[in-house]
């Protein structure tokens, strides 16, 4: 871009200084050639003005636009309508999630709990780390316990450490589920698994 | 006599006239499908926006604060609406769901019905197309709504510093789209 069209342009957008301004028109009833580049300029805008001018539409087109506005309101409303759940579906529904959620609640606590207590809670434990576990089970405080949310993965580790690459395999590859795996490791692996978890100092 | 104001039909409306809803319509629709065809570039796009754009008037018009003028509100929702259109269709464009019904609709059915106009707007359309949503947008606003930046800043929440930025990025585009050197 020459930079006569550059300050046609700074000029057209607003970009110059009041000073600036006034220099460029100055300059431009000196330079003719600025001045032919700025006719052309303003000339092909307005050319697109013209372009884009509203032109004239079809005379249903606006008296039907707000009609047509509305109905679309209403059929909007509509399905919305559709999708509101009545009294009686909303409770029942209700009452089909809490049962899910609080048989998955108990599956959670059944499966710490198996994990819990297949730990030979005082084997080598200090007696701070003893009395933590003896709490946990003897309260049945499995959901608070911090056995839930580290399972899997202590798990898996503690499979690792204990060289069952093979049931590790099977248990990543999701052929095995956290049951099948406690059915299918015996208690040396438990005891291995237990090892790994005080390395990790998780008890 | 004096027309009444847009201020007095609002208030109108708020008191229940619908009436009124219609009247203010009738002076921003026009202006309201224009922007928005000169935007999308075609009638079908600016017949979704512009139907939105009323929607959302009839449902908000109550939320309308008499601070600003009713003019720049219209404008900064028909400018919001276009904007989450356009972002709209561009994620269409990388989806195959925009059926082809859809697009026969786009490109065939139209309002303006002298092919001359029609051309004039192709044309248009073919300059415009290059410009980036922002460019475009305060190209628009000033060249054919005669807004000034502070309007347009205020209808698009941007500096006049950007909007003159903008415009200069715009025209400089459009100059060379039109082989002016």
């Amino acid at each position: 871009m020459s930079s006569k069209k550059e300050i046609i342009l700074k000029y057209l957008s607003g970009t110059l200084t009041r000073e600036e301004e006034k220099a460029f028109l100055n300059l431009m009833e000196k330079d003719g050639e600025l001045k032919a580049l700025y006719e052309q300029i303003t000339a092909k805008l307005n050319a697109l003005d013209l372009l884009g001018k509203e032109k004239p539409v079809d005379g249903n087109y606006f008296p039907n636009l707000l009609p047509r506005a509305k109905q679309k309101l209403e059929t909007a409303g509509r399905s919305k309508a559709k999708f509101k759940l009545s009294p009686s579906f909303a409770f029942a529904l209700f009452s089909i999630l809490s049962l899910l959620f609080f048989s998955s609640l108990f599956n959670s606590s059944f499966q710490s709990k198996i994990y819990v207590e297949k730990i030979p809670a005082s084997d080598g434990l200090t007696p701070a780390q003893a009395e933590m576990v003896n709490f946990y089970l003897e309260n049945q405080l499995y959901s608070i316990a911090p056995i839930d949310s580290l399972y899997n993965r202590e798990i898996n580790l503690g499979i690792s450490g204990a060289n069952s690459s093979d049931l590790l395999d099977y248990y990543e590859t999701a052929l095995l589920n956290d049951n099948d795996l406690f059915n299918i490791i015996d208690d040396n692996e438990y005891n291995s698994i237990y090892t790994n978890l005080k390395k990790l100092k998780l008890f | 006599m004096q027309a009444v104001s847009d201020y007095d039909l609002i208030k109108k409306f708020l008191e229940g006239n619908e009436s009124a809803f219609n009247e203010l319509l009738k002076r921003y629709q026009s202006k309201i499908y224009w922007h928005a065809r000169r935007m999308l570039g075609n009638h079908f796009d600016a017949d979704e926006i512009t139907q939105q754009v009323i929607i959302v008037l009839y449902k908000k018009l109550k939320t309308f604060e008499f601070k600003s003028s009713f003019y720049t509100w219209v404008f900064r929702i028909t400018h919001n609406q276009a904007l989450n259109y356009i972002k709209k269709m561009k994620l269409k464009s990388f989806l195959p769901i925009d059926s082809d019904s859809a697009k026969n609709l786009r490109t065939n059915e139209d309002v303006v019905k002298n092919t001359e106009d029609k051309e004039s707007l192709e044309r248009l359309n073919e300059i415009l197309k290059e410009l980036p949503v922002k460019q475009r947008e305060v190209f628009l606003l000033r060249r054919f709504e005669e807004l000034s930046y502070e309007e347009i800043a205020e209808i698009t929440g941007k500096s006049v510093g950007a909007l003159k930025a903008n415009y200069f990025h715009a025209i400089k585009k459009i100059t060379e789209k039109m082989n002016v050197e």
